[in-house]
């Protein structure tokens, strides 16, 4: 049981057609960090989040992703929308991929805040309740890097702020990797190690946030960054 | 008191519901023969159409005296027979096509090319090639059945959300995890419909199949009937493939409310 993954890019390229996205982007993220990444639309966060997932594949350049024994990372993403399967109950859902593990996944699921609901169907939850559902899924199998691409983008304030409380303390049982896309600088300076703010297919802004956790939204230091970042997000948008 | 006041009368009210939801159905089929029966009792017919009654009679006599159940066992052997190798055929061809493009790109055009024959014109060529037996009528059931089924695999599995399957890639699924998990399921309420239309198309074919130089089944019944100008037995022989056909997609719903429950629009109570 190792606590992490580190995931090193060097020289990584991708283009859509005619648009490049990057052109030798080097990023090394040591194990056990939270990284978040920040920046415009179209800056290409989703995708490199996707190359770190091996959904996609880079044009050129390496991305290595090992545990702190060398072996491959266990590795879970976690999407905006939910995708979870609606002719599966809740619990074959969380247990998606695994085989006889029902007690571990009823576990999950209550540390998710849903015991009691393992045997309805999705499309009777809130859309809060099934993003719970995928992060459980997400978690179950201890992962050592986890992936999130924007995973509360879609939820309503009050419900966001609470998944992210869930998010942090479900992490703080047990330290991983963790690699977070989201718009959102306030939440990923409530709960990042480090947050990149990528621009122009490169990294315009690499912050290490030294507070410890949990934290409180209004700290000072935290304001300061977030000015910081603000500015950064809106040169970057006005580049565009 | 009052608690038990509350529930009583939920119940009489959850009765009242199921009667009018199970009975309300059925009034107008009964009101249309009623006034089969009447008119046909005040002679206005003029020996056009049998009366209700008279229908009933000659099903007893048959029922009792003739081979009707023995025909009728023919009929649903070669529905049976003919759906079974159809649908089956379909779905695997269906299957092969949506999931592989390569299969896809060698299938898709010759099955929708084949598909605009109207197969029913096919059972003169049948008859040439096979004979008056029992084969050409089965293989034009299963030729009406094929499409529908195979049609609507194709496209379910096509339309399967690929966020969903890309989801189960991640999640360490295989190939025969994937399918069986996800691609599989997520086209279930297409292919259920195609079975279900293929079941009608099945039913179509036999009737044309069975007037065709038959010897037995329900189609022979008819000939026979018409030949001796019995209309009874011609309405009767009718009155048995809607309810044969009926019976089939009752069958089928069953079956999709079974499997879709997880589905708002077949959970139970539902109507489709």
């Amino acid at each position: 049981m190792s606590g992490g993954a580190s995931i090193r890019l060097s020289g990584v390229s991708k283009s859509f057609g005619a648009r490049s996205v990057f052109q030798g982007i080097d990023i090394d993220i040591p194990t056990g960090q939270f990284v978040s990444l920040i920046g415009p639309s179209g800056a290409g966060k989703s995708t490199l989040l996707r190359l770190i997932a091996k959904l996609d594949r880079a044009d050129s350049g390496s991305i290595a992703t090992r545990t702190a024994d060398g072996g491959a990372p266990d590795t879970r993403i976690m999407f905006q929308e939910d995708r979870l399967l609606p002719w599966r109950s809740v619990q074959r859902n969380v247990l998606l991929g695994l085989r006889g593990q029902e007690a571990h996944a009823r576990e999950m699921l209550a540390a998710v805040g849903l015991s009691g609901r393992e045997a309805e169907w999705p499309v009777h939850l809130s859309g809060g309740q099934r993003q719970r559902v995928a992060l459980a899924r997400a978690l179950v199998h201890e992962p050592d890097l986890l992936l999130l691409d924007e995973p509360f983008g879609a939820l309503d304030a009050i419900t966001r702020a609470s998944m992210q409380l869930l998010l942090e303390s479900l992490l703080s049982r047990r330290p991983r990797t963790v690699v977070l896309v989201t718009h959102d600088v306030e939440e990923a300076l409530l709960l990042s190690d480090r947050v990149l703010l990528l621009k122009d297919g490169g990294i315009a802004q690499d912050i290490v946030i030294a507070d410890r956790r949990p934290r409180r939204r209004g700290a000072p230091g935290l304001a300061v960054l977030k000015e910081q970042l603000l500015d950064g997000l809106i040169a970057a948008e006005a580049a565009l | 008191m009052i608690a038990t006041d509350t529930t009583g009368s939920a119940l009489l009210k959850a009765a009242r519901n199921w009667a009018t939801a199970g009975l309300l159905p059925w009034l107008a089929p009964a009101l249309l023969i009623a006034v089969w029966q009447m008119l046909a009792d005040s002679g206005r017919l003029n020996g056009a159409l049998p009366s209700p009654a008279g229908v009933w009679r000659s099903f007893w006599l048959l029922a009792t005296q003739g081979s009707l159940l023995y025909d009728v066992l023919v009929s649903l052997r070669r529905v049976a027979f003919g759906f079974a190798l159809g649908a089956s055929t379909g779905l695997i061809l269906g299957f092969l096509s949506g999931l592989s493009s390569l299969a896809g790109l060698l299938l898709d055009r010759t099955i929708q090319m084949v598909r605009t024959i109207p197969h029913l014109a096919l059972a003169p060529l049948m008859i040439f090639w096979f004979g008056i037996g029992e084969q050409p009528r089965v293989l034009l059931v299963a030729l009406g059945s094929l499409f529908p089924v195979y049609i609507n695999t194709y496209s379910g599995i096509r339309n399967v959300d690929p966020k969903l399957v890309e989801l189960g890639r991640s999640y360490g699924l295989g190939r025969f995890g994937l399918i069986w998990s996800i691609i599989l399921p997520g086209a279930l309420q297409p292919i259920l419909v195609g079975i279900r239309y293929a079941l009608g198309v099945a039913w179509l074919t036999l009737v044309v199949g069975e007037t065709i130089a038959s010897r037995d089944g329900i189609g022979y019944l008819v000939q026979n009937a018409r030949e001796m100008l019995r209309l009874d037995i011609i309405v009767l022989a009718i009155l048995l493939y809607a309810i044969a056909g009926w019976l089939a997609d009752l069958l089928v719903r069953l079956i999709e409310r079974r499997v879709l429950r997880w589905h708002p629009s077949y959970a139970a109570g539902a109507r489709s």
